[in-house]
């Protein structure tokens, strides 16, 4: 299992120089222009020269590669050199925000494995009943309506009973309870959608592993109906589930523009859509390489969950 | 409180001759007017239809039928492991053990599953857990039944691999399945069952899924200890060979009803069903030179979704009359053979025998053309494949795997080769280098005298064509029987004309024994049997001279399977066609071979005519395989004594050193792994490979 894991973290390393490889050469290609953007934001005639001289300052006037070698070089050091805009270090400008987009997703993966794996499995054992087809159209409800509409009508239903979390953030280590106030809501909003995925997955999952022959062994055998669901079934039926967690996660770290926007975070997501606006491509190189590893991250543990799930994958290593 | 294994066959004996008195209490389980249906969304099928059986304590009771006669779905049912939400099971009563269980919940019944019946599967590669270890496996029965701790548990789990066989037993209750071959986990399967010392094992198809010297070890196994131990078994079947060696009585299963009944020596020498006597003699016989060609049932089991009113076999009955349009009871016939048979007209069947099956005496086999140049001739064929295994981090084991190496033979215009072996023995691996769909590594194939290769192998191609096991999977199911036929007349450009072309599908339609409104038909709509006389008809339109039969009639019940066979047999006469017929059933390919070899681990062991091989087999391998496979005859499998191979084949990593069969062999010294034994001349046409001969 040491050198199954061991093998995987190695692993991981050529699969991140290529995303860094491949993030450079692709943003290189993309037309537009930040300086001109940037001196004309401010108002005002600007000369050719002057955005130049800006152009060399920023370093954009080097040749490819030596700004190449200047970002590889930069990596191992967690240098991801500096945002164009606002010439702070891109590193701080994505870890201020990290931290609640981290956040955001633990949660509401909390609350979606909570919710999905009860509802998940009481359809399956109870296929084809009222119990089933209400779960279904609760989950399919989940998937249809979109985070964003679900989270502006949280905000009104919140706002209704007058508890009006304040805006903006407070850190979690510094007051627990008015940051889980803030945080709850976009949690919800995106956790209904994720369980609803996880709980249709689980639900089709279990079906197929109660119907294996093992399953009938397991009955054969005498064994509590509950054993037989829990040990035997359930072990078997969480793998594919949790590689659909796994991804969902992933993608929550970078993708909640919209929600985020919603509830007004300052997270992962709205940062992405500023550095794309901006053209800010130091910023963007640096926050496509952070998702990128966090899905690498969180496969690897994906992985790690299979092999611990599954003997088969331990052994063939 | 372990269970002491000695003392038990003495109170075993105890108990019956306390009981012996009255003879009810002799049976452990009585069936009566069990009817099982499945509810499905638009029609309901009546699996099993009043069928009434009971098994006494400690026999051995075999329930044969081909699929879907409901052999399967009665046994499942007595502890009410179908499907609870299809399966609707009705009975009279259910009386195990003095106690009716028809009413039982499954709560109840779950106290009985596995502690006094416990269940052994078909699939050994599927019915154990994946995800978890073997010891978790067999001892959670213990622990559930027994109330034993996990240690106890884990030492009564121990003694009882080892009483089913596997090798160190202590080390293995923390692997898991996948770490086990298929005949270890059948064995695991058997441990599980035997756990919590049971009244009544019901083994349901224990073997079919193993090859015939692992099947012997199994099924000498369960016999041993079911007879040590004092368990009834009920034992799931196809197989009849099985049933006359280990059967003490035989029920008879046809289309959800038992047809008939009675010992397993009654049954087999004097059968009373028409069935049972047609299916007797559709079986080609391993220990028999050939008596001609198969009997034939002609046509399907009935449609249990709509199952016929009278007799169930009424459309394939021979002997049928007015009278068996009302369906007939189990009537007793021979109290002292405890026989009984569900048939208006059993006196006649009797009298009548096999003969009501048009059979022709004659030797129809093709002659073959043996002064002519051999169709294909391989010499010193090699096929390798390079395999590599990680073990470790950046450490590989690579290694070669000698699929076939270094054989030899030809077949002649108008002959059948049989090529048999085991599964891994590389016989499948032959044909398709045979057919260049994998480069051999080395040797040559001539082919009417060409030598072919990656370019001439087009020339031939169409000479040369295939046949495959699985009639379900190698039809597309998105075209008509008509496309599929149609494709490879239209892509190889033999008849350009598309009204020619639907002549030419009709007319290999018919020479298949189909009707030519079947190629408007879907594959899932025609059976089994049906869909390879497709897969035959589409192999005959290239009109080839060679046709490499891979394994045709193992997916096909006894009675399809000799249709099957004569088909095969009837276009080699009429269009001279030679076949490589490639197949594990040794029985089989005695009936249809002229030629057989015989494969261990790429290598051929022994090469003879069909007859000299049979009857007088010279290689240990050829002498244990034929000695592995049982007969349908309980009187000789009764007196034979049976050299059964120890283990299992070896990984074909790394074979043996010497003769690759050394590790198993019975006769085995020391020589053996030091030297390589050639084919060599026994007599005329017999090679054998072993340095004993």
């Amino acid at each position: 299992m040491l050198k199954y894991a061991l093998k995987r973290i190695l692993l991981m390393f050529p699969t991140l120089l290529a995303v860094a490889i491949i993030v450079f050469l692709v943003l290189r290609v993309v037309p537009g222009d930040i300086v001109a953007l940037k001196l004309t934001a401010e108002g005002g005639e600007v000369t050719l020269e002057q955005i130049e001289a800006e152009k060399t300052r920023l370093g954009l006037n080097d040749p490819m590669h030596i700004q190449f070698i200047k970002y590889m070089s930069g990596l191992p050091k967690g240098d991801l050199g500096i945002s164009l805009w606002t010439e702070e270090p891109v590193s701080e400008e994505i870890s201020a925000r990290i931290g609640l987009s981290f956040e955001l997703a633990l949660l509401s993966t909390f609350l979606a494995v909570l919710i999905a794996f009860p509802l998940g499995t009481f359809a399956a054992l109870y296929r084809g009943t009222f119990i089933d087809y209400i779960i279904r159209l609760l989950t399919i409800g989940g998937i249809a309506v979109p985070s964003f509409w679900l989270g502006m009508l949280l905000i009104m239903l919140v706002l209704s009973f007058g508890n009006l979390p304040p805006l903006g953030t407070v850190s979690l280590f510094v007051d627990p309870l008015t940051n889980f106030n803030q945080m709850i809501w976009p949690a919800i909003s995106v956790g209904y959608r994720y369980s609803s995925v996880v709980a249709r997955m689980l639900r089709s999952s279990i079906l197929e592993v109660l119907s294996e022959d093992y399953i009938r062994t397991a009955r054969a055998k005498g064994l509590y109906e509950k054993i037989v669901i829990v040990k035997h079934g359930m072990r078997n039926a969480l793998l594919p589930t949790v590689t659909v967690i796994g991804l969902e996660f992933a993608f929550l770290l970078g993708g909640l523009v919209v929600t985020e926007t919603v509830f007004n975070l300052n997270g992962i997501g709205k940062l992405f859509v500023d550095s794309v606006v901006r053209n800010d491509l130091n910023l963007l190189q640096g926050l496509v390489l952070t998702v990128a590893t966090s899905f690498v991250v969180i496969n690897l543990i994906v992985d790690l969950c299979y092999a611990a799930l599954d003997p088969r994958i331990r052994y063939q290593s | 409180m372990l269970h002491n294994f000695a003392l038990l066959p003495t109170l075993n004996k105890l108990v019956k001759k306390m009981t012996s008195l009255d003879p009810n209490k002799d049976i452990l389980l009585d069936v009566s007017n069990l009817n099982v249906t499945f509810e499905l969304k638009n029609a309901s099928v009546k699996a099993v239809d009043n069928v009434s059986f009971h098994v006494k304590k400690g026999e051995f009771l075999a329930v044969v039928g081909e699929s879907g006669c409901g052999k399967s779905v009665s046994s499942l049912s007595i502890l009410k492991l179908l499907p609870e939400k299809i399966a609707n099971i009705q009975s009279k009563h259910l009386i195990f053990d003095g106690e009716d269980i028809s009413n039982w919940s499954s709560d109840q019944l779950r106290e009985i599953r596995g502690k006094r019946i416990s269940m052994i599967f078909q699939e050994p590669m599927t019915s154990l857990n994946p995800v978890l270890t073997i010891g978790d496996q067999v001892t959670e029965p213990l622990i559930t039944h027994l109330n034993l701790s996990v240690t106890e548990a884990n030492i009564r789990a121990i003694e009882l691999m080892e009483m089913v066989g596997i090798p160190e037993p202590k080390s293995r209750l923390t692997q898991y399945p996948h770490q086990f071959s298929g005949g270890m986990r059948q064995r695991v399967m058997i441990a599980i069952g035997l756990a919590c010392q049971p009244d009544l094992i019901i083994a349901d198809e224990p073997t079919t899924a193993l090859d015939v010297t692992i099947q012997a070890q199994i099924l000498e196994l369960l016999k041993d200890i079911s007879n040590r131990l004092g368990i009834a078994v009920i034992m799931i079947t196809h197989n009849l060979g099985v049933v006359a060696a280990y059967a003490d009585r035989v029920n008879v299963m046809y289309a959800g009803r038992i047809i008939e009944t009675g010992t397993s020596n009654k049954i087999f020498k004097k059968p009373t069903h028409p069935y049972t006597i047609g299916l007797l003699r559709s079986v080609p016989r391993l220990d028999q030179s050939r008596k001609g060609k198969l009997a034939t049932i002609d046509g399907l089991p009935p449609n249990l979704m709509n199952p016929p009113t009278g007799c169930r076999f009424y459309e394939r009955c021979p002997i049928k009359n007015s009278d068996c349009k009302q369906s007939p009871s189990l009537i007793e016939t021979s109290p002292k053979e405890l026989a009984s048979v569900a048939c208006w007209h059993f006196e006649k069947a009797m009298e009548n025998g096999s003969n009501m099956y048009a059979s022709s005496e004659e030797n129809s086999k093709s002659i073959p053309d043996v002064n002519a140049k051999p169709i294909i001739e391989i010499k010193n064929l090699k096929q390798h494949f390079n395999i590599s295994l990680r073990t470790g981090w950046l450490k590989t084991v690579s290694g070669k795997v000698k699929a076939v190496d270094d054989i030899s033979f030809s077949i002649q215009p108008g002959e059948t080769v049989g090529l048999v072996g085991e599964s891994g023995c590389g016989k499948t691996s032959v044909g398709r280098s045979i057919l260049h769909l994998n480069d051999p590594t080395s040797g040559d194939i001539k082919f009417k005298g060409i030598e072919m290769n990656n370019k001439s192998i087009a020339l031939v191609r169409r000479d040369m064509q295939v046949i495959f096991q699985d009639p379900f999977s190698s039809l597309n199911p998105r075209m008509t029987i008509g496309e599929i036929l149609d494709e490879p007349l239209r892509v190889h450009k033999i008849i350009e004309d598309k009204e020619k072309r639907k002549e030419k599908i009709d007319k290999l339609l018919g020479q298949v024994g189909l009707y030519t409104y079947m190629s408007e038909r879907y594959p899932h709509e025609l059976s089994g049997g049906q869909r390879q006389r497709v897969g035959i008809a589409r192999a005959l339109s290239m009109e080839p001279k060679l046709i490499i039969c891979d394994e045709p009639v193992s997916a096909l019940d006894v009675s399809v399977q000799a249709q099957i066979i004569n088909l095969l047999e009837d276009l080699q006469k009429e269009l001279g066609l030679s076949y490589l017929f490639i197949a594990h059933d040794l029985a089989v390919v005695r009936h249809i071979s002229h030629k057989v070899i015989v494969m261990y681990l790429g290598k051929i062991m022994e090469v003879a005519e069909e007859s000299m091989l049979y009857s007088n087999p010279q290689h240990p391998y050829t002498k244990a395989l034929l000695d592995a496979a049982p007969v349908p005859d309980p009187e000789i499998e009764k007196n034979r004594k049976r050299i059964i191979l120890k283990g299992e084949l070896p990984s074909p990593l790394n074979p043996p050193k010497g003769c690759v069969f050394s590790s198993r062999c019975p006769k085995f010294s020391d020589e053996c792994s030091k030297e390589t034994p050639e084919l060599a001349k026994f007599k005329n046409d017999h090679f054998v490979s072993c340095i004993k001969v």
